[in-house]
């Protein structure tokens, strides 16, 4: 502790040292380190990882999908199913067919300043949430919900204007302690900025969770502390620092100084970051690469003349040889994408069309299409035009460019003159992607949740245009009616068998018609100390940090077993 | 001027400037040293057939390789000749030095020149747009410039699509914004010069303005010139690779040092040799570059041949 | 001196407003939107949202009512909210200026307190430094000591080639070789006469490092984790974020013109015979 009190004393002196880096010696500490901080704390406006993460500590959901990836109640005593009568049809006022779920709250669930969390929480969290000023991000979630019946203190009843088989999932249900915001809320519009998550992120009672957050210091760090009155199991650290430092040689070299005990794979170094100090650190610290649902791909304009032809896309996947990208640039930690569904998704294909890499088959495929080599140039068509398209991505990121760089040779081997132009982040995403504008290739990725629905990518209503004010995400301009129609069957057909089988049929259209080149599903690299054990990294959007409270510091762990 | 007179005139003014010149040893060597990078960069295709390498074909069962006979420095993290991606980098990096810092000397000696010579609202108004591209944010304009579609202003599709494009505009970028410097570093001098009593008896002899200028005022402010502009050199092969980060320069898979040493940044631990080649040439050409402003700050200097007061 | 100065100031004012109206323009006119960026990431998100979203930042106005309602507002001391930070503008811009302030005042000082060393020590390195940071800490209290090392490396090559340069000039002038012969010391020949005639350059990049003690040192802050004003301008320009991007910004630009108007001054201190005022006059 003398140390601790040495370190404090020198920060004061040079006290706009704000990067706090908190050692790490008391037992009961736990140092976590991420590369981002969050740009503020209400757990409704703006989605962000590092800020999940953290709050994911000190709050709770009520229901969500396990490291698993099955869905599990959280705060509630069990899911609503059509078996348990938790779950009904029913008509909407306008004679749509709608759903009624009811759920009832665990006992004994207390914001840490001691006010019981009722289901009067939950309805005040619907109407900030549904309210058009508030600032919520997705208000698609709350604005489903058409009206909430409160049985008791407790239970309560959704009743929800559709009727699709994700009835059941209410993660994004961010409860909100009304004692406390409902004076913020007086003025809607006013609301995100006047929230006590903004304005005081400390009071106790803004929190549910194991922990709650007890010091901010902001674009520095975050300090939780143990919320006595978490019902669940107790928390063992006794404190936990999420320190963000944004660059990766800092990041690292305060991880061997022991400023930092662990780097979240969530939020922390990229895959061949960590998988380079791994390599130079095989042994001193446990290295956990989650397989994640981050999906990186390459979104091909299919209005383009080149790429309308189906054989063109194929020969485009089997010209590139993504094992050996994986193997080579990842170490193997990143699996090779061959549809947009995750093979840890309970609703994955095993049998699902896979193109290997293949360089003379995609050669006579392209032969066939009528782009012919002569000399081992570039191919050109019947009339003498070169193969040349534009491949994009956002500039400045190191693995999406080396990625890239690979591609752009092999393709060039098959003949392909592949020209790379990329664009920042907001220039890509914000007009290039999102309104079509680019004429050949765009490499980016998603992070979904499991069995998610693509309707938005797929469906070709969602093809975005200026008439439909560039709605929808289907950007490569994808029209297939086999696809729409398993879409719609996916959603409302929701007994188990024939729901599967509609996936698997959905992954095999999208993987012969190749609106996109799957490239592969991103892994989360952690980087912990021997000692911490009971750490189960998800692989999706709701963080490992949800299960905080298992985390435990385990000297006889150390000897744990990679991967 | 009595300077002039004592001088022993040999040859022309040319030979005499570079007899000067040779005086300054160093600077001698870092002209050697900077022509052999030249000779380098300009001979990177003859490299890769003397080597019988692609320096754009990426091996990703070649990463990392230390010197060989077949790769002299080994290659980089996609297997490529790091000596080959050297050599064109040199091309981006010296192009872009050399031609941005030049452009922006020009534009600032000719800014500060005007203000500080005619002064009164000129000056007011030269020094205002001075400072007022000084606090301009580069970032949002960057970004801005980005998405100008080129093809729209009439450029023909391939070359907008080219590589000589993105290097073209890092080039524009890096002269029309750093010239202020230069421009504010001339204006002192110049307010100085103007009060100085060989101008103001060229003025009372009724010499012709310009004549002023270009004779008695511009050769005396040369020398901050020279340092501003040789100090650019490094700052603005380091800028390129910012530009090219955001998108806004070369395209990969060209190379500059400038990205080659950002690339291998998070290499520095298990390939050091990625961060430490181009960081070296970019070392020691910036280093050479002031060596060489200092050989031709004496060379320009017609009273450097007294020798005397050189601390 | 005091006429020139306060109309200097008045022309800094219209500087910053015109400087305003054209940072306003071109954040505004910058494609994309965080917002846009969102919606590639996360299949959740309609366009219904975007329009709404972009509409309570009141990114759907035209820029220039935008832009007019702000300097309304600002005139009247309401710089408004961070929408990165969702907190007063100031409360965000005030500790990281404090930490970009303290962190290039060292600088500065350390720089000039080595330059004037090494002259009274006839003592002058070559410049051309060129340091490589990776960011290692030595140690964890001394958060401060490597950025600042690496920036004053950097200051100091730059401020000693500028001296040098002068010096060389300055010394092989008549009044120096007059001192000399009459047999003043050297030092004091230095520091006395032969400095204060090569400050006019000095005093020019020093005057402009000035604003780079308010806009702050993006890489390096970035490099070292310093939680200074680069790194947040930076952001916040990347983020939309209008209002504190705009006020940052604006501050750093003042301090340049402020840092440019004493330079000017000083012109005249270290060589009286300089005008500001007049401009050509008779020939």
């Amino acid at each position: 502790m003398g140390r601790r009190e040495k370190l404090t004393g020198l920060r004061a002196l040079v006290c706009a040292a704000a990067l706090g880096i908190g050692g790490a010696q008391a037992d009961d500490d736990l140092v976590i380190g991420i590369s981002q901080f969050p740009g503020n704390f209400n757990p409704n406006i703006n989605a962000m990882a590092a800020k999940t993460y953290i709050l994911n500590m000190a709050r709770r959901p009520i229901t969500v999908f396990d490291a698993e990836w099955r869905l599990i109640c959280v705060l509630c005593t069990e899911l609503p199913s059509f078996e348990n009568g938790r779950a009904r049809p029913e008509t909407t006022a306008d004679g749509k067919p709608g759903m009624a779920v009811t759920y009832t709250l665990k006992p004994g669930l207390k914001w840490a300043d001691g006010t019981p969390l009722t289901t009067q929480d939950v309805v005040f969290t619907w109407q900030v949430g549904r309210h058009p000023r508030s600032g919520v991000t997705v208000l698609d979630f709350y604005r489903r919900i058409v009206d909430i019946d409160v049985r008791d203190a407790r239970t309560f009843t959704l009743h929800l204007d559709r009727r699709t088989c994700d009835f059941a999932e209410i993660n994004e249900l961010e409860l909100l302690p009304r004692h406390l915001e409902r004076a913020a809320f007086a003025e809607p519009a006013e609301y995100r900025h006047r929230s006590l998550y903004e304005t005081e992120t400390t009071n106790p009672g803004l929190w549910n969770g194991p922990y709650r957050v007890s010091e901010v210091v902001s674009g520095a760090r975050v300090t939780l502390v143990p919320n006595p009155l978490w019902p669940g199991k107790k928390p063992h650290f006794g404190r936990i620092t999420v320190t963000t430092i944004s660059n990766t040689a800092a990041m690292t070299s305060n991880l061997l100084a022991g400023g930092i005990d662990y780097v979240a794979g969530e939020i922390g170094l990229t895959l061949d970051q960590a998988a380079a100090f791994r390599q130079r650190y095989p042994d001193r610290f446990r290295y956990v690469f989650k397989k994640s649902l981050v999906y990186e791909h390459i979104d091909l304009n299919l209005s383009n003349p080149i790429l309308k032809d189906r054989r063109v896309r194929q020969a485009l996947l089997m010209g590139i040889d993504r094992k050996a990208i994986s193997e080579q640039l990842f170490d193997g930690f990143q699996a090779v994408a061959h549809s947009l569904v995750n093979p840890l998704d309970t609703v994955f294909d095993p049998d699902v069309p896979k193109h290997a890499h293949d360089r003379a088959r995609a050669g006579e495929l392209l032969d066939a299409a009528g782009w012919r080599r002569a000399g081992g140039g570039i191919r050109r068509d019947a009339a003498g035009r070169p193969m040349r398209l534009q491949l994009m991505t956002t500039a400045g990121n190191r693995t999406r460019e080396l990625v890239e760089q690979v591609l752009q040779s092999q393709w060039r081997e098959l003949g392909i003159d592949v020209r790379i132009k990329n664009e920042p982040a907001r220039v890509f995403f914000g007009e290039t992607v999102t309104r079509r504008k680019f004429t050949g290739l765009a490499m980016y990725a998603w992070l979904s949740s499991p069995a998610r629905v693509p309707r938005g990518q797929l469906h070709s209503s969602m093809i975005p245009t200026k008439a439909n004010g560039w709605s929808g995400q289907n950007y490569p301009g994808f029209r297939d009616a086999r696809m729409d129609e398993t879409l719609e069957g996916v959603e409302t057909v929701c007994e188990a068998a024939p729901n599967r089988a509609l996936w698997h049929r959905l992954q095999r259209i999208y993987a012969t018609e190749l609106p996109a080149l799957p490239l592969y599903f991103r892994a989360e690299p952690h980087i912990m100390p021997k000692w911490l054990a009971g750490v189960r990294p998800t692989g999706h959007q709701y963080s490992s940090t949800l299960w905080v409270e298992d985390w435990r510091r385990d000297p006889t762990a150390a000897g744990g077993t990679p991967r | 001027m009595t300077v002039r007179s004592g001088t022993v005139e040999l040859g022309t003014p040319g030979q005499r400037m570079w007899a000067r010149f040779q005086r300054h040893r160093m600077a001698l060597a870092s002209g050697a040293f900077l022509a052999g990078l030249v000779v380098l960069a300009a001979g990177a295709p003859a490299l890769e057939w003397l080597l019988s390498v692609d320096g754009n074909r990426v091996d990703l069962y070649q990463r990392f390789q230390m010197p060989s006979l077949a790769h002299p420095l080994g290659t980089d993290e996609l297997g490529r000749d790091l000596l080959v991606r050297l050599a064109y980098g040199g091309q981006v990096s010296l192009s872009v030095a050399l031609v941005a810092a030049l452009f922006s000397a020009v534009i600032g000696t000719a800014v500060g020149l005007s203000a500080g010579y005619f002064g009164g609202r000129l000056d007011a108004w030269l020094m205002r747009l001075t400072d007022g591209v000084i606090a301009l944010p580069l970032l949002p304009l960057l970004i801005v410039l980005v998405a100008v579609d080129l093809g729209k202003l009439g450029l023909p599709e391939d070359w907008t699509q080219s590589a000589d494009a993105g290097l073209y505009r890092i080039i524009a970028v890096i002269a029309l914004f750093g010239w202020t410097t230069v421009a504010r570093l001339v204006r002192a001098e110049t307010l100085a010069l103007k009060t100085r009593g060989f101008v103001r008896a060229a003025e009372a002899a009724g010499a012709d303005e310009r004549m002023i200028i270009w004779r008695h005022i511009l050769p005396n402010t040369v020398l901050p010139i020279i340092v501003a502009t040789t100090l650019s050199v490094g700052n603005i092969i380091l800028l390129e690779s910012v530009l090219s980060f955001l998108g806004m320069g070369i395209q990969p898979p060209m190379a500059s040092w400038g990205n080659m040493l950002t690339n291998a940044q998070d290499l520095m631990w298990s390939a050091p040799q990625l961060a430490v080649w181009p960081g070296a040439f970019i070392f020691v050409t910036v280093i050479a570059f002031n060596f060489l402003g200092d050989g031709l700050q004496d060379a320009l200097d017609p009273r450097a041949l007294d020798g005397k007061g050189d601390p | 001196m005091i006429p020139f100065i306060a109309g200097r100031l008045g022309g800094s004012l219209a500087v910053l407003l015109v400087m305003s109206f054209v940072i306003y323009g071109l954040i505004g006119l910058m494609p994309g939107d965080p917002i846009d960026e969102m919606i590639a990431a996360n299949p959740d998100l309609t366009s219904a949202d975007v329009a709404r979203l972009k509409a309570l930042h009141g990114l759907d106005q035209p820029l220039l009512e935008r832009y007019g309602n702000w300097l309304a507002a600002a005139a009247g001391g309401d710089f408004g909210y961070s929408r990165i930070h969702a907190k007063p503008v100031l409360d965000v811009l005030l500790p990281h200026l404090w930490n970009t302030t303290l962190l290039m005042t060292l600088v500065i000082v350390l720089s000039l307190a080595i330059i004037v060393f090494s002259i009274s020590l006839e003592w002058l390195p070559a410049g051309g430094m060129e340091t490589v940071g990776d960011g290692g800490f030595l140690d964890r209290a001394s958060y401060m000591v490597l950025p600042v090392l690496v920036l004053t490396l950097n200051t100091v090559g730059g401020y000693t080639r500028f001296i040098r340069a002068s010096m060389i000039q300055t010394l092989r002038q008549d009044f120096i070789r007059t001192a000399r012969a009459k047999g003043m010391s050297e030092v004091r020949l230095l520091l006395g006469h032969a400095l204060r005639n090569a400050l006019l350059p000095l005093v020019t990049v020093v005057a402009l490092s000035f604003g780079s003690l308010f806009s702050g040192a993006l890489i390096t802050e970035t490099m070292f984790a310093w939680l200074g004003i680069g790194k947040m301008i930076f952001d916040s320009v990347l983020g939309n974020d209008f209002n504190l991007a705009l006020v940052g910004l604006l501050f750093a630009t003042l301090m340049t013109l402020l840092g440019n108007i004493l330079a000017d001054a000083a012109y005249t201190w270290i060589d009286p015979r300089i005008s500001l005022d007049a401009g050509v006059k008779a020939r």
